[in-house]
């Protein structure tokens, strides 16, 4: 198994490369992936798809690779956050609910197993980049959702809304594939 | 004409020869000590016949010999010393007048005690090794309340004459000690009648004043034997001079090799742009205060330690204070105003920021990902509340101007992030600053240093901001996915900080910071560095060139 993960690895390394860049296995995890905890009565949906964008930062201006996405979380039977309807939107990457990559330009700090995650919390309305998607395992197909508040000062103006602490969904589960 | 007063006293008594050293095993150096045996025992020797008629008449120091086993060692930058107490079978005892009075009217020893030592100096610098004796000669007050603990290099709160004199027993030099402190410097005289040629206030050989003793001691049953020579045949007269005057023969820096160093030079230097004040001569023990004024459109950047071997960074205060035991030499830092040096200087100088550092470090514990933070009013109180978990996100107050904003980044992470910008922005725009030239903002980590941002130039701050930042979110968003998360793959602090400047060019910010995460080394300015980008290359610029 860890053979083929491997090869797997290097045929989607192969197809990853852009003009500047590389990326590996985010055909692994485009799909809908699913968490339960029923002890606490807890349902997270997140759905990806392929993708790509241009950071207006980055002198190539060349596109990246990369996964966008949107998620659903519902706790107690309430919906808590969904932002499905966000799934198809052609909207900036950066800007979707879920977006995800693993791009560098260098290949051999190319992380296969592990994807950078930019989460916009829409019910707070806040976003990171701080956070990652890793692969647990290939069979059953399963990954680690890890979210991390970005660092930095907040400064607001009187009467401006304060984003809350924290998120409003889990910040460590992990999702198994329901679906491709 | 010699008229010798002779008195023989034979004196039983349990009092010890010499001192009885209880010295601290660091104080007995075992290799030093041999080295200086073998230094003895090549190029002494013993009981050699003076020159000086007076002297040679006398015999004085003509039957001694160190007791090895009770030598101690000692050491300052310059020298290592071995000290080595000296059994007698003949000695001469110098005394002071008061000493001498109250032993012929009490008849007590105690007042006839010189404390003699054999002294052997290695130069660090050359290696070279000279020897001589030196005789602790106390005045009545120091013999009745001290224990005589006074050594070569510490004298302590010796109170009386300190002497040398070479191994043919022909005095050299010399110092008045008082309560610890040298008064005078002491420079023999053996022509009575240049002595009488000046007044009194200038000399110390009072006719009766210092009187050879001559004191014979068994050594096997401690048994004393006193000869008190007559005043005009045993007067030794000192010149006293001033304790800082070089003079040839006196001792001191200038003076002599091999005799003892209690003044010590302290050279003051600068590299432009101010005035310093506190070069010159100065007694062994004394307090220096070294000061620094720099001219108009100057600021000053701190102290260096410039003494060999060192060479580091002191203090960054204009006045220095210190008690001096050795030459120093030190160096003075001006910054031209409008240089990134001053600016830096001005910062680090400031308590506030290292106050600031200590405070937030203790409020964030290892892998805690709260942030702490706070604003600085201009009357100097914090907002929001000191120590309130996330007290890096806040609402401005309605009117209220600050001086400068801190918080932590608990991963450690030493460099502004997008919404560092985006805040910094926040309070620009919001007209928040007191002073925009001045503001600092700064970024704490508990064990990755820290980094200042400071608005260097206003006008391409305000441009840069304009066209960056009209979609904050957006600028938070491609910000981190370009530096931070590195799209270009991990390269590491240095890869993180080259795309931050590269993404921060002409934005007139500029970013220093500190790899330390030593308090007290928060304060050193050259462990601060300025971040540069020139033509690609990163440097981290210092303005201590040390």
């Amino acid at each position: 198994m860890k053979r083929l993960i491997f090869v797997l690895s290097l045929i989607l390394v192969s197809s990853g490369i852009q003009s500047q860049g590389y990326t590996a296995n985010l055909d692994f995890f485009v799909g809908t992936w699913k968490y339960i905890n029923e002890a606490t009565n807890e349902e997270f949906t997140l759905k990806l798809r392929k993708s790509a964008y241009i950071n207006p930062l980055d002198k190539y201006q060349d596109e990246k690779a990369c996964l966008v996405g949107a998620y659903i979380y519902i706790l107690n039977g309430d919906i808590i956050t969904d932002t499905m309807n966000e799934f198809g939107s052609d909207k900036y990457a950066l800007k979707m609910p879920i977006m995800a990559t693993n791009f560098v330009r260098n290949i051999s700090k190319l992380d296969s197993q592990k994807l950078r995650l930019t989460f916009n919390d829409r019910k707070y309305n806040k976003n990171t980049l701080s956070s990652s998607l890793e692969i647990v395992s290939t069979s059953p197909a399963k990954i680690r959702w890890t979210l991390t508040e970005d660092e930095g000062e907040e400064v607001y103006s009187p009467g401006e809304t304060i984003k809350p602490n924290g998120f409003s969904v889990p910040v460590n589960m992990v999702l198994t594939k329901v679906s491709e | 004409m010699k008229r010798f007063l002779v008195l023989i006293l034979i004196i039983t008594s349990c009092q010890k020869v010499d001192d009885e050293m209880t010295e601290a095993n660091d104080r007995k150096n075992i290799a030093e000590i041999s080295k200086a045996m073998n230094w003895f025992q090549a190029n002494v020797i013993k009981n050699q016949v003076s020159n000086d008629p007076q002297v040679k008449s006398n015999g004085i120091y003509s039957e001694w010999d160190p007791v090895w086993e009770d030598a101690i060692t000692d050491e300052n930058s310059y020298y290592k010393v071995v000290e080595v107490p000296l059994k007698f079978l003949k000695q001469r005892v110098f005394l002071m007048k008061e000493c001498e009075n109250k032993y012929l009217s009490s008849n007590d020893t105690r007042y006839l005690y010189n404390n003699q030592k054999l002294v052997i100096q290695t130069n660090k610098r050359t290696g070279e090794m000279y020897g001589f004796f030196m005789s602790f000669v106390p005045s009545l007050k120091y013999i009745e309340s001290n224990t005589n603990e006074n050594n070569y290099l510490d004298k302590k709160d010796f109170d009386g004459y300190l002497l040398f004199t070479n191994f043919s027993g022909d005095l050299i030099n010399g110092w008045k000690y008082k309560d610890g402190k040298i008064a005078n410097k002491l420079k023999p005289i053996l022509k009575k009648n240049t002595a009488n040629t000046k007044s009194s206030e200038y000399y110390v050989c009072q006719t009766t004043y210092d009187i050879y003793y001559i004191v014979w001691r068994n050594n096997k049953n401690n048994d004393i034997s006193i000869q008190i020579t007559g005043i005009e045949e045993s007067t030794v007269c000192f010149e006293l001079m001033d304790a800082l005057e070089n003079n040839d023969g006196g001792g001191g820096s200038g003076g002599e090799p091999g005799y003892v160093n209690e003044i010590y030079t302290v050279s003051v230097n600068q590299n432009g742009g101010g005035i310093v004040d506190g070069s010159g001569n100065y007694l062994v023990n004394s307090t220096v205060t070294i000061t620094a004024t720099p001219s108009s459109g100057f600021v000053f950047g701190g102290w260096i330690d410039n003494t060999y071997p060192t060479k580091e960074f002191i203090c960054h205060s204009k006045a220095y204070s210190f008690q001096i035991k050795d030459n120093r030499s030190f160096i003075a830092f001006f910054y031209s105003d409008t240089s990134a040096c001053a600016k830096l200087a001005k910062v680090i100088n400031d308590d506030s920021l290292s106050n600031y550092i200590s405070r937030l470090r203790s409020k964030m514990k290892y892998s805690n990902s709260v942030e702490y933070g706070d604003l600085r009013r201009i009357d100097g109180s914090l907002y929001p509340k000191n120590g309130q978990e996330h007290s890096s996100s806040f609402v401005l107050e309605n009117g209220v101007k600050y001086t400068e904003s801190h918080h932590t980044h608990p991963s450690g992470c030493n460099v502004p992030s997008g919404k560092d910008i985006i805040a910094l922005k926040k309070l620009y725009m919001k007209g928040a600053m007191y002073n925009v030239n001045d503001f600092k903002y700064g970024i704490i980590t508990d064990s990755s240093g820290a980094c200042i941002i400071q608005i260097e130039n206003e006008s391409l701050f305000s441009n840069y901001i304009q066209k960056n930042m009209v979609d904050e979110d957006s600028y938070n968003d491609n910000y981190l996915a370009y530096i931070i998360n590195g799209e270009e793959g991990g390269d590491g602090t240095k890869g993180v900080i080259f795309r931050i400047l590269n993404k921060l060019e002409g934005s007139g910010l500029k970013i220093i910071s500190s790899t330390m995460f030593n308090n007290n080394d928060d304060k050193r300015i050259e462990q601060w560095n300025e971040l540069t980008l020139d033509n690609n290359q990163l440097y981290y610029k210092n303005c201590i060139n040390l």
